[in-house]
């Protein structure tokens, strides 16, 4: 058969199709609200050298950490190791993770007797074990206190569940019997996908599909050629920086730096002069860099090209060991997936409003990271992990959005009914924040309150940015409002916690967070000049 | 019987209930569809088919198992979730007037539609792009003199042109072979969408017959059918306005529900029947104040139970023993998810009751007795037709002409004003009693 469009076009549609639908299958059949209600969750597909086939656009900061997942694995489990209905669970952000509650699964799909492709899926728990409720510590310096570590091991072997470690895993979290039916959701999603590509595999022959799955990486390598043709950079680069709060653990800003540049068809991102590795948790493994990097130039090119690792190849990313974004063990990082992410974007972006007027100034900047447990009236433990939404920044053409999610989260909102139903907590309020966009030509997006009441004695642990420096504007436009985290005690009075904290709520105390709004795009003024 | 408004449950009320309750019509569009393939599936004794339905602009799918129509109760609208009782259909967006468009090296068909206006290109009213019409106009597969029974002029020379380009875009070595695969690739797009309403859903799509109606339905239903292994295909009596016969088939339908989340080992088999028994009466109570009589009145029950900690339920039949609830519920759990958990604990989040009134049905009118050799005048010659091995004189029939118990072998068309059904090679239609073609593969 020889390879024609009409097939590739076909066979883009399946595998885009396959992925989705191992999405779906995750979803219905899981069990805690971060997956089933927040789709905190992303499906990928892989040929057997670990090449990106497909992935299901779920959440982004999983859109680079897919695959070095692979990479590892791949180490630790030569081919010829594998077995068919195999499932390799792992967690361990030195080998191949993000942070400890992202937990990949990842089982090898063979065509009659040979290992052909792998699908992947990897979902964020609510809890992992480690010092809180969560696993999202507010301030930890070693990982070994952010939860159980996973290095990559069979959780079954040749479809039978190996009792041992599955033991082992649920005997160092809080909620076993959510992990136990979330794990077995993405066990469900993973043989749906497989049982998917058996069949395109047969309908259009292996080698065939792959020459297929081959031309569409190189089509997605041409589409991206194509968008990197249009930048003008010029030959020393465009660079940007900007700052985290903090670490958690000193009060000192964290520099981030980017610069961009091209040298023939290659696109070279340097994170030189980006700060050493931190004591505290904001430490982002490379996974998470490449994640963020992906990210903005996967959002620059046309929506209609395949995600796949074509689209990537021709991006270098240069990191220096030992700094923020490449850590040492066992340095603590369960903060760089979900904050030092964003902050990440907002240096690209910002190196690219250089040379592209469109890109917008900054949105919220951090995901506002939230995490509650302790026991209800019953004695039973809990955990609700959560992020919440804020304004996005303003641009060329449009106005920033209030109150949603940015950048490298794309979940929704747990639904206060679903909440309140699950926790013993209740929300006193949530709405958006008023004044908090940066006005400009086109203003950015409001940020949101929500202010949530503990009805029993809980451990609340905080990871959120934005509390010292604001979301920058663009050309001209003002910064977005800094975000606020509060704690209402029981006779009223407010006390202002810092961005990154571990606290001892009593029943009746209310956590009220106030979240980012939008930076503004263009001067204000210009347009009672043009009226 | 005063005029009646169709529920996206695919029941009909009174207006004053509809205006009350208006939320219940959102998907009344999709119903009527589904409720045609009903009305057909009943006539010929099929207990398991797919309906497909393709328009202009779009296709939509819905799936009948044991002989009912599919509900489901997780419906969303411009991103609102909407938990009322509604046809469980997928709607995708390809059908007629799709646009095929060539982007970063791939062939793309819709969900860029030219409508109906301008149209195909074909049309001669301003469209400037290929769309699937024209391609199967290059194909030799629609009569121009006699679409929409001759009242709408078509132009191939038109189609030809459009699709000309494109062929040239993509150096094709003919137009026809491009022509094809836009056709490929919208047939594709529209098998996924049955396999969303199928194998996604746990049903073996191969013991399932495909109805297909809409104008451009029984131009695909053979070559679709063929995707999905399926060894049937029925095309209605008049496929173009399928739709609104469905709807006239309704019958009145009140949906209601408690709602109670209690795990399912803590709630009594009296428990239940009491909660039911206060719906029922209110269902009655409506159908009543509708002008029926209470002895008219059908009632079913189902429940939507989860397993404890899940966030979606399923719904499952119910019986009165909390025993055989459980098992149907692992039935249902394992039909949508490959597995199922009989030792974890359940809890039921809902009764529901629909309470029906049957309303009387049309008649279609029975077609003359023949044999299996159609009669001359049914023949309206042969035309040059562009199918899977190349140009090929295919014989043509007209529908009107056709006689009960009349065999038609692929590759055959039969041409009616309100739609064209091709019959591939290697399928026979057999000409039903009441108009309906039952399409199966030659042994």
């Amino acid at each position: 058969m020889k390879l024609d469009i009409i097939t590739l076009s076909v066979i883009q549609k399946a595998l885009e199709n396959i992925a989705e639908e191992m999405g779906i299958v995750l979803r219905r059949a899981s069990f805690s609200p971060n997956c089933k209600e927040r789709l905190d969750f992303s499906c990928a597909i892989f040929n057997r050298n670990a090449d990106l086939l497909a992935q299901a656009e779920h959440i982004p900061v999983h859109l680079g950490a897919m695959f070095s997942s692979m990479e590892t694995i791949l180490q630790e489990f030569p081919t010829e190791e594998l077995n068919p209905e195999d499932i390799i669970i792992l967690n361990s952000p030195y080998q191949g993770g993000t942070h400890l509650p992202d937990v990949t699964f990842l089982m090898p799909v063979f065509i009659g007797d040979e290992l052909s492709f792998f699908v992947n899926n990897r979902a964020h728990h609510a809890d992992i074990g480690g010092s809180t409720p969560g696993s999202m510590p507010g301030i930890s310096s070693e990982l070994f206190e952010e939860g159980l570590i996973i290095p990559p091991v069979r959780l079954y072997d040749r479809g039978r569940e190996v009792k041992d470690v599955m033991k082992l895993i649920l005997s160092n979290v809080r909620v076993q019997k959510e992990r136990l039916g979330d794990f077995r959701a993405q066990r469900a999603s993973l043989i749906r996908g497989k049982d998917r590509l058996v069949e395109l595999s047969k309908k259009y022959g292996y080698d065939y599909l792959i020459k297929a799955c081959n031309e569409l990486m190189n089509l997605s390598e041409e589409a991206f050629q194509e968008q990197l043709n249009k930048l003008i950079i010029p030959p020393e680069g465009v660079s940007f920086h900007d700052f985290l709060d903090s670490d958690g653990i000193t009060d000192e800003l964290v520099k981030i730096c980017v610069n961009l540049s091209i040298t023939g068809k290659k696109l070279l991102v340097s994170f030189k002069g980006t700060d050493s590795q931190q004591t505290g948790n904001v430490n982002a493994p490379r996974s998470v860099v490449y994640s963020c990097v992906y990210y903005v130039f996967r959002s620059l090119t046309d929506p209609t090209i395949m995600t796949n690792a074509g689209l990537f190849r021709n991006i270098e990313i240069e990191i220096p060991k030992g700094s923020l974004l490449d850590p040492c063990p066992p340095a603590a990082v369960s903060s760089g997936n979900v904050e030092t992410s964003q902050r990440l974007v907002d240096v690209l972006l910002g190196a690219l409003s250089r040379v592209l007027p469109e890109i917008p100034a900054a949105s919220q900047g951090t995901m506002n990271n939230v995490s509650i447990g302790g026991f209800d009236s019953g004695g039973n433990p809990f955990t609700y992990y959560e992020t919440i939404g804020g304004g996005t920044g303003g641009s060329m053409n449009y106005r920033g959005v209030s109150g949603i999610h940015s950048h490298m989260t794309n979940t929704l909102n747990t639904p206060i009914e679903a909440l309140e139903l699950v926790y013993p907590l209740r929300i006193t309020r949530y709405s958006f924040r008023d004044d908090s966009s940066g006005s400009g030509l086109n203003q950015g997006g409001q940020g949101l309150i929500r202010e949530i009441e503990c009805l029993v004695d809980a451990v609340v642990s905080l990871q959120t940015e934005r509390r010292k420096l604001a979301p920058y504007g663009l050309n001209g436009g003002e910064d977005g409002m800094k975000g606020v985290n509060i704690r209402r005690k029981i006779d009223g009075k407010e006390i202002i916690l810092p961005g990154r904290a571990i606290v001892n709520f009593k029943a009746g105390e209310t956590l009220i967070i106030k979240t980012p709004g939008g930076g503004g795009w263009g001067k204000l003024n210009d347009i009672r000049e043009a009226t | 019987m005063p005029p009646l408004i169709l529920l996206s449950s695919g029941g009909v009320t009174q207006i004053k209930n509809a205006a009350e309750r208006s939320v219940e019509t959102i998907f009344s569009g999709l119903a009527g569809g589904v409720l045609g393939g009903l009305y057909s599936c009943n006539k010929l004794q099929i207990r398991n088919a797919l309906t497909l339905d393709i328009g202009g602009t779009s296709t939509d799918v819905a799936s009948i198992v044991n002989g009912k129509i599919e509900i489901s109760t997780e419906n969303e609208i411009a991103g609102h979730p909407m938990h009322l009782p509604t046809v469980a259909v997928q709607t995708v967006g390809a059908g007629g007037g799709s646009i095929a468009r060539y982007d970063h090296g791939i062939l793309l068909v819709g969900p860029e539609s030219a409508g109906a206006d301008p149209g195909p290109a074909c049309y001669s009213n301003g469209g400037t792009k290929s769309t699937v019409t024209d391609a199967n106009l290059v194909r030799g597969l629609l009569n121009p003199d006699y679409f929409c029974g001759g009242v709408v002029k078509i132009y191939p020379k038109l189609a030809q042109n459009v699709i000309s380009t494109l062929a040239d875009d993509l150096s094709f070595s003919s137009i026809e072979n491009c022509a094809t695969g836009i056709i490929e690739i919208f047939e594709n797009n529209v098998a996924l969408a049955l396999r969303k309403v199928s194998t996604e859903r746990g049903y073996d799509s191969r013991n399932f017959t495909l109805i297909t109606f809409g104008g451009a339905g029984p131009l695909h239903g053979c070559s679709l059918a063929d995707r999905l292994s399926m060894k049937q295909v029925l095309i209605p009596p008049y496929p173009g306005v399928w739709s609104a016969f469905g709807l006239l088939t309704a019958d009145i339908r009140h949906d209601l529900s408690l709602s109670v989340l209690k795990p399912l080992n803590e709630i009594s088999e009296e428990e239940l029947e009491n909660g039911f028994t206060s719906i029922v009466e209110q269902g009655i109570q409506l159908c009543v104040d509708d002008g029926f009589l209470k002895e008219d009145v059908q009632i079913f029950r189902t429940l939507d139970i989860r397993l404890l900690g899940q966030s979606y339920e399923l719904n499952t039949p119910f019986y009165g023993k909390i025993g055989e609830i459980s098992r149907a519920f692992d039935r249902v759990h394992k039909q949508a998810y490959g597995y199922s958990s009989p030792d974890e604990p359940r809890e039921i989040v809902n009764l529901r009751v629909a309470a029906m009134v049957p309303l009387p049905k049309f008649g279609l009118q029975s077609l003359p007795e023949g044999e299996r050799e159609p009669v001359l005048e049914a023949r309206s010659g042969k035309r040059r037709v562009f199918l899977t091995d190349g140009w090929q004189d295919v014989d043509i029939f007209q529908k009107s002409f056709l006689e009960a118990n009349n065999l038609i072998y692929g590759p055959s068309i039969i041409e009616q004003p309100d739609s064209t059904t091709l019959i591939d090679e290697n399928w026979v239609a057999e000409v039903k009693a009441d108009g309906h073609l039952l399409v199966s593969r030659c042994s």
